[in-house]
C-alpha cells in the first residue's frame, strides 16, 4: 500500500489535471455517502429507538423516552408476568431451534448436493426440479399441513417439531447452493483420491467436504439465522410456555392483553438480535462467498 | 509390470471413445499415447488406472485381469494434467496422503516422504499449500504424491502441457531420466508429437479411438503405417502431393501434372504390388527435398522462413505448396524460381482409398 500512495503523489505534483480528477471523484463519493447515510437511517433510528427505549424510565405515547433506568432489563433476572417462562430456558430452546435446523440442513444437504453434482441415478433431474418447486413454496401455505402432520407425530408443542418442519423447507435451497460448490471441483481431484487409495466415502469426507468449506460455512450460517427468526411456525406449532422461543417471548410482550410495555419490548427485542448480530459481523466474510456458489449452482 | 490391452472398447452413449484397441506395453517401458485432442487417449488412461470401466475387452497387468480390480488395489500412481493437488493441505500432507490411507506408520511416513521429495527436488517445499506454488513445483508435487506408494504403473496425463515453453524442455529430459532411474513402467498420454517422441521408448498413435500405429519414434517417423501416422509426426509436417503411379517400359513412374519421376526398381515393385489402383499419395519430409539443383522440378518461391539452425522454404508446385527445410546460406526473393528435386530413397508411398503405406511388408 505505502510505495502505492507514493507512486501516485509524483505524478500528481507534476500533472495539474490530475488534481481537478481528484475532485470529482470526491464529490461523487460525498454523494454516494450521503446517500448510503440516509438509505440507512431507518434501520439505524430503528435500533438507536430500541436501545434508548430499553434504558428509559417510560416512554410517554410508547415512544418519546423519559429518564434512565435498567427496569427494562428486569426480565433477565425475574419473571415479568408469573405465567411466562425463564428468559435463560427460552433463550435455550432459541439456540437450540437454530443449532438443530443447522445440523440437520447440513447434513442433509451437502450429502444431497454431492450425490446430486457426481452421481447419475434414475430420477436425478426429476429430484433437481422438485427441490426447485420446493424452495419456491411459501411456507405459511403448508401451515395447516404440517400441523396436522405433527400432531400425528406426536411432536406438537416441542421445539423438535418446529426444528424438522423448517429444516425440511430449508433443505431444497441448501442442496442447490451446495450442488454448486460440488460442480466447481473438478472430476480430477476425485480421480487422483480414487487411485491414491481412499475409499469413494473418503474422498468426500477428506478431499471434498473440506474443499467445499466456504458453501457449508455459508450455509450453517443462513440456515442458524433462519432457526433462530423462525417465526410463524414457533407461534403456530407451539403453545406450552416451557417451550417457547425468544420470538414467542417478544409476540408475547406485544400481544399481553392489558397494554403494550414498549420498554420491555424494547429490552427483549435488544436482547432477541443482539447474538444474530454479533454473529453476523463474525461470519459475513463466508456468507460473500456463497453468492458466488450460489451462481454456479444454476447451471 | 507389463501392461496388455485387449480388444479394449469404451463407448459413452453413442460415442466410441475408444473401440478394439490392442496394446502390449513391457515391463519398464516408457510409453506415449499420442494423438490429436478428443482420439481417446486419456479415455485409454483412465481405464487403465480403474476410473473406467470398459464397455468391452480386457485389461491385463502381468497375467492377472483387472477389469474388476479398484483403482486403490491397482498399484499405479498417476499425475493429472491439472495435477488434482488437494488445495486445503500442505505439500507435506499431499504427498503423505496415499500413505495416511494405508495406515503406513508415522516414522516411516516421514522418511518416505523426505525421500521422494529429495527426488523431485522439493524439499524446502513441504510447508506450503500448492496455491503458493508456481506451476513447475505442483508438477513435481503431483509426481511426489504418484510415486510415494512406489506404484508399478505409472501414468501421466498431459504431464509437460501446463508449464511454460523453456520448463517443459527441462522436464522432458528430466522425467525420461527419472523414469529410466525407477524402472516404473509408464504410460503418458500427450498431444504434442515431439513430447512423444522425444521421451518415450515406444508411441502408441491413436485417432478417433483406434490404435494407428505402436512403434519406437524411429520407426514413426521413417516408416509411418498410414496417412495419418505420417500427417501427424513430424514438424514441419510432411509434404502430401496427389500423384498416379504407372508403369511404362517395365518400370513404374509417379506422374502428375508437373513432374514425372521414374521410380527406383524396388521401390516400384513393392508398390505395384501393393497398391489397388493407380491413385497414390506422395508424402516427403521437408528436410528429404533438396533445393537449387541443376535438375528437378521448376517450383517459384512463395516465402521464406529462416528458422536459424535451418531455413524453411515454401515454394508453390502447381496448385500444392511444398514445404523444404535446408541449411543456410539460402536466399532468394518471393517469385524467384527454384528447382526442387526429391531423395528418392526418402519417399513414402500410399494408397489414396485406403490411406496405408504402400512400402511396408503386408502383415
Amino acid at each position: 500500500m505505502k510505495s502505492l500512495r507514493k507512486r501516485n503523489k509524483v505524478p500528481r505534483k507534476s500533472n495539474p489535471s490530475s488534481t481537478v480528477e481528484k475532485r470529482e471523484v470526491d464529490f461523487l463519493k460525498i454523494g454516494i455517502y450521503i446517500f448510503l447515510i440516509l438509505a440507512s437511517m431507518p434501520i439505524f433510528l430503528g435500533f438507536l429507538w430500541l436501545f434508548i427505549g430499553s434504558v428509559s424510565k417510560s416512554l410517554t405515547y410508547g415512544i418519546i423516552p423519559e429518564g434512565f433506568s435498567f427496569k427494562n432489563w428486569r426480565f433477565l433476572w425475574e419473571k415479568p408476568y408469573p405465567s411466562w417462562p425463564d428468559i435463560w430456558l427460552v433463550s435455550l430452546n432459541t439456540l437450540f431451534l437454530a443449532f438443530g435446523v443447522m445440523i440437520i440442513v447440513v447434513a442433509v444437504s451437502t450429502m444431497a448436493g454431492y450425490v446430486i453434482s457426481r452421481m447419475k441415478f434414475p430420477g436425478r433431474s426429476f429430484l433437481l426440479a422438485s427441490t426447485l418447486i420446493l424452495h419456491a413454496f411459501p411456507a405459511i401455505t403448508l401451515l395447516i399441513g404440517l400441523y396436522y402432520v405433527l400432531r400425528v407425530l406426536n411432536l406438537l408443542d416441542s421445539v423438535m417439531g418446529v426444528i424438522l418442519a423448517r429444516a425440511g423447507l430449508f433443505i431444497p435451497f441448501a442442496i442447490w447452493i451446495m450442488k454448486g460448490f460440488f460442480d466447481g471441483i473438478s472430476w480430477d481431484m476425485e480421480m487422483s483420491a480414487l487411485i491414491d487409495g481412499a475409499s469413494r466415502f473418503q474422498v468426500f469426507r477428506k478431499i471434498m467436504l473440506p474443499m467445499v468449506g466456504p458453501g457449508i460455512a455459508g450455509i450453517s450460517i443462513f440456515a442458524f439465522i433462519t432457526g433462530w427468526s423462525e417465526f410463524i411456525f414457533v407461534i403456530t406449532f407451539i403453545r406450552k410456555p416451557s417451550a417457547w422461543t425468544l420470538t414467542s417471548y417478544v409476540n408475547s410482550v406485544i400481544a399481553n392483553w392489558r397494554f403494550v410495555d414498549f420498554g420491555l419490548l424494547a429490552a427483549t427485542s435488544l436482547f432477541y438480535v443482539g447474538p444474530v448480530l454479533l454473529f453476523f459481523i463474525f461470519t459475513q466474510k463466508y456468507l460473500m462467498q456463497i453468492t458466488v456458489g450460489g451462481m454456479k449452482g444454476g447451471r | 509390470m507389463k501392461v496388455i490391452l485387449k480388444d479394449l472398447s469404451k463407448h459413452f452413449g453413442e460415442v466410441k471413445a475408444v473401440d478394439d484397441l490392442d496394446l502390449e506395453i513391457d515391463d519398464g517401458e516408457f510409453v506415449a499415447l499420442l494423438g490429436p485432442s478428443g482420439c481417446g487417449k486419456t479415455t485409454i488412461l483412465l481405464m487403465i488406472a480403474g476410473i473406467y470401466k470398459p464397455t468391452k475387452g480386457l485389461i491385463y497387468f502381468d497375467e492377472r485381469v483387472v477389469n474388476n480390480v479398484l483403482p486403490k488395489d491397482r498399484k499405479i500412481g498417476m499425475v493429472f494434467q491439472s495435477y488434482a493437488l488437494y488445495p486445503h493441505m500442505t505439500v507435506f500432507s499431499n504427498i503423505v496422503f496415499p500413505l495416511r490411507l494405508m495406515k503406513v506408520h508415522k516414522e516411516e511416513m516421514e522418511e518416505r516422504v523426505r525421500k521422494v521429495a529429495q527426488l523431485v527436488r522439493i524439499e524446502e517445499l513441504l510447508d506450503r499449500k500448492p496455491g503458493q506454488l508456481s506451476g513447475g513445483q505442483q508438477q513435481r508435487v503431483a509426481l511426489a504424491r504418484a510415486l510415494i506408494k512406489e506404484p508399478e504403473i505409472l501414468l501421466l496425463d498431459e504431464p509437460l502441457s501446463n508449464l511454460d515453453a523453456r520448463l517443459r524442455i527441462m522436464m522432458r529430459s528430466e522425467l525420461k531420466r527419472l523414469q529410466k532411474d525407477l524402472g516404473i513402467t509408464t504410460v503418458f498420454v500427450t498431444h504434442d508429437q515431439l513430447e512423444a517422441l522425444t521421451m518415450a521408448d515406444r508411441v502408441a498413435v491413436v485417432n478417433l479411438g483406434c490404435l494407428q500405429q505402436f512403434s519406437t519414434p524411429d520407426e514413426l517417423y521413417n516408416h509411418p503405417k498410414n496417412l495419418f501416422v505420417a500427417g501427424f509426426i513430424g514438424s514441419p509436417p510432411i509434404n502430401f502431393i496427389n500423384v498416379s503411379l504407372e508403369k511404362s517400359d517395365g518400370r513404374f513412374l509417379l506422374k502428375s501434372r508437373d513432374f514425372e519421376i521414374p521410380l527406383p526398381k524396388e521401390l516400384g515393385s513393392k508398390a505395384g504390388n501393393n497398391s489397388t489402383s493407380s491413385e497414390v499419395v506422395l508424402g516427403i519430409r521437408p528436410e528429404h527435398i533438396l533445393i537449387n539443383e541443376k535438375e528437378g522440378m521448376d517450383t517459384e518461391v512463395y516465402v521464406v522462413e529462416p528458422l536459424g539452425r535451418e531455413i524453411l522454404v515454401s515454394a508453390q508446385l502447381g496448385d500444392s505448396m511444398i514445404k523444404v527445410l535446408t541449411s543456410p546460406p539460402f536466399k532468394a526473393d518471393m517469385g524467384e524460381k527454384v528447382r526442387l528435386s526429391f531423395k528418392l530413397d526418402k519417399i513414402m508411398l500410399f494408397d489414396k482409398k485406403t490411406e496405408k503405406s504402400l512400402l511396408l511388408d503386408k502383415d
